[in-house]
């Protein structure tokens, strides 16, 4: 099999000749697996990995977006991030929230919002043949993300009152972002002509014990928007796979209801996401993607104990297909490299060189 | 149905306009103000604060409640004083150095505020120091350390040597949590407390405040 019927396979719960296997990782872990590999790309060093996917976007022609002497810069949504040095590294943390004082709607009209003609998408296609035995997928956690990524804009806190009291500023900024998404997805498919497999989107719906929201909440405020954006994307032969962070057990009857195919992160130490667990629960409804520990077990587990692991969920959850293997978030900085070597390694140590 | 009662199920709804008038009118008919503060808005708090355990409402509905209660207390806070109604507890609360996600700590400290405890929010990013600096100053009973990443948790324990270098560790208790904290990290660092959710490290806190007070 190739990589893509590889995948493929795994979507249409079919057992493929090896679980595939896909990669996340924060620049600190990109940039040690670069050096290690002697490359220089992030598509390159998912080749020396051996992983079955890579990712194609638009590329941006769009205002400057300014980038600033400490290291921070701004997004398309106005959202300006810096970088929070710790221990290992950094992590991008918002610093303006542009959002946070509007009472009033016509406030969030006034606001410069991104639009899909600040990209091109004409060399969709071209990206999409420079893998043609690769999956190919476009998207990211950025996709949707009408919590996260509008409380980066107005406080994670007003946000989730925002979500209690369906506040009308809030629902104008959420829906801002879902026709941006629509148009700049639907326009990205169009041009890939058939040959984009999957789009990645998402929101985080999770807390580490249990929903954020309400499932009254999710019905009516996220569930209409994420249903016309996954038939949107059915519509081009694609499939989708949604990332949620945290407990989303609870919702995965709905997930599927409405019409998800695959959910991402699959993070095993929150509760009730047992990917073993998921698996026998919700067998051939829903492709799980993720499940390799990144919460603290990846960073201190022993190079044997990851090799057992990954084996076992290899041929346990990728047991007739329904399974794509990857890190249940990005692989986080404090992760030795040689565990993250490990884990690639396991995965992949059948596959014919 | 009691103004009291009236006030702790208004609060559970998270009507803070309601709450604000229904304390006034509990004091205008002479309510003691600490029965207002105890059997109507730590009662409503303490209510949300075990659904919330349950999985039977979530964050949104935590923090509406707790914004009723805040509008409510400040109309009641003169007449607790005036009463010489003292918090049971105070507790200095942040999230660690290098992290700036404050949402489980923010509840936290509204939970422990149900319980009718007084918090020191220091914030989020805050180092090592500062935690002490405030403990020392509003002789604290709880220091509680909240992180989200685990390449920031690891500052918990900089906190904790950090008191106990200034020879401080037996006069405070140290609580800590986080999505990635567990308490087999609470016990390798040397923390006393290690809670899931904000409703249990609010509870913990209460009883812990209780047992340090009493002897």
């Amino acid at each position: 099999m190739t990589s893509k019927e590889r995948v493929k396979a795994a979507f249409a719960f079919s057992q493929p000749d090896f679980t595939p296997l896909d990669y996340f990782a924060t620049p600190e872990i990109e940039q040690a697996l670069c050096k290690h590999f002697g490359v220089q790309t992030s598509h390159e060093v998912r080749d020396a990995l051996g992983t079955d996917i890579r990712f194609v976007e638009p590329v941006y022609k769009g205002p400057a977006l300014p980038r600033y002497e400490d290291g921070s810069k701004m997004n398309i949504w106005g959202i300006i991030k810096k970088p929070m040095p710790n221990e290992y590294g950094d992590y991008m943390e918002p610093v303006n929230f542009p959002y946070a004082d509007w009472t009033t709607i016509e406030e969030a009209r006034q606001f410069s919002w991104p639009d899909p003609d600040w990209f091109e998408y004409d060399s969709i296609s071209a990206q999409c043949d420079r893998y043609p035995d690769k999956a190919v997928f476009t998207g990211g956690f950025s996709v949707q993300d009408f919590i996260n990524g509008v409380a980066f804009g107005r406080g994670v806190e007003q946000v989730l009152l925002d979500i209690a009291l369906e506040d009308p500023v809030y629902l104008h900024i959420v829906e801002k972002r879902h026709r941006f998404y629509m148009e700049y997805v639907e326009r990205t498919l169009r041009a890939g002509g058939g040959k984009i497999d999957a789009v990645l989107c998402g929101d985080d719906f999770g807390s580490q014990r249990g929903l954020l929201i309400s499932p009254q909440s999710f019905d009516s405020l996220f569930a209409p928007r994420k249903k016309e954006f996954f038939d949107m994307v059915h519509s081009y032969g694609a499939k989708v796979t949604h990332h949620c962070c945290g407990s989303s057990r609870r919702l995965i009857p709905r997930f599927v209801e409405l019409g998800m195919d695959a959910l991402q992160t699959i993070q095993p130490q929150a509760d009730g996401m047992n990917p073993y667990e998921l698996k026998k629960s919700f067998l051939s409804q829903l492709v799980l993607h993720g499940g390799v520990d990144v919460q603290g077990w990846l960073q201190n587990a022993t190079t044997e104990q990851i090799r057992t692991e990954i084996r076992s969920l290899s041929e346990i959850v990728g047991k007739d297909g329904g399974y794509i293997m990857s890190p249940s978030h990005h692989i986080q900085p404090d992760t030795p490299l040689e565990n993250v070597l490990a884990f690639y390694e396991a995965a992949t140590e059948d596959r014919p060189a | 149905m009691s103004l009291l009662t009236e006030i702790s199920e208004m609060l559970q709804r998270g009507k803070a306009a309601e709450v604000k008038n229904l304390v006034q009118n509990a004091i205008d008919e002479g309510t003691d103000p600490r029965v207002i503060l105890e059997e109507g808005l730590l009662h409503g708090m303490g209510v949300i604060g075990e659904k919330f355990k349950n999985n039977e409402v979530y964050v949104p509905e935590v923090l509406i409640a707790a914004r009723a209660m805040n509008a409510g207390s400040e109309i009641l806070k003169p007449h607790l004083a005036d009463a010489g109604v003292e918090a049971s507890g105070t507790v200095i609360l942040g999230t660690v150095k290098g992290d700036l996600h404050d949402i489980g700590k923010n509840l936290v400290r509204m939970m422990m505020e149900g319980k009718g405890l007084e918090v020191i929010d220091l914030g989020v990013d805050v180092p090592p120091e500062k935690f002490l600096e405030a403990a020392l100053e509003r002789n604290a009973d709880i220091i509680a350390c909240s992180a989200l990443l685990t390449t920031t948790m690891t500052e918990m324990k900089n906190v904790i040597e950090t008191v106990a270098g200034e020879g401080q560790r037996d006069r405070f208790r140290i609580m800590v949590g986080g999505a990635p904290v567990t308490e087999s990290f609470c016990k390798s660092v040397g923390a006393d407390l290690y809670a899931p959710d904000a409703s249990s490290a609010a509870d913990a806190a209460a009883a812990l405040c209780r047992e340090k007070r009493a002897g």
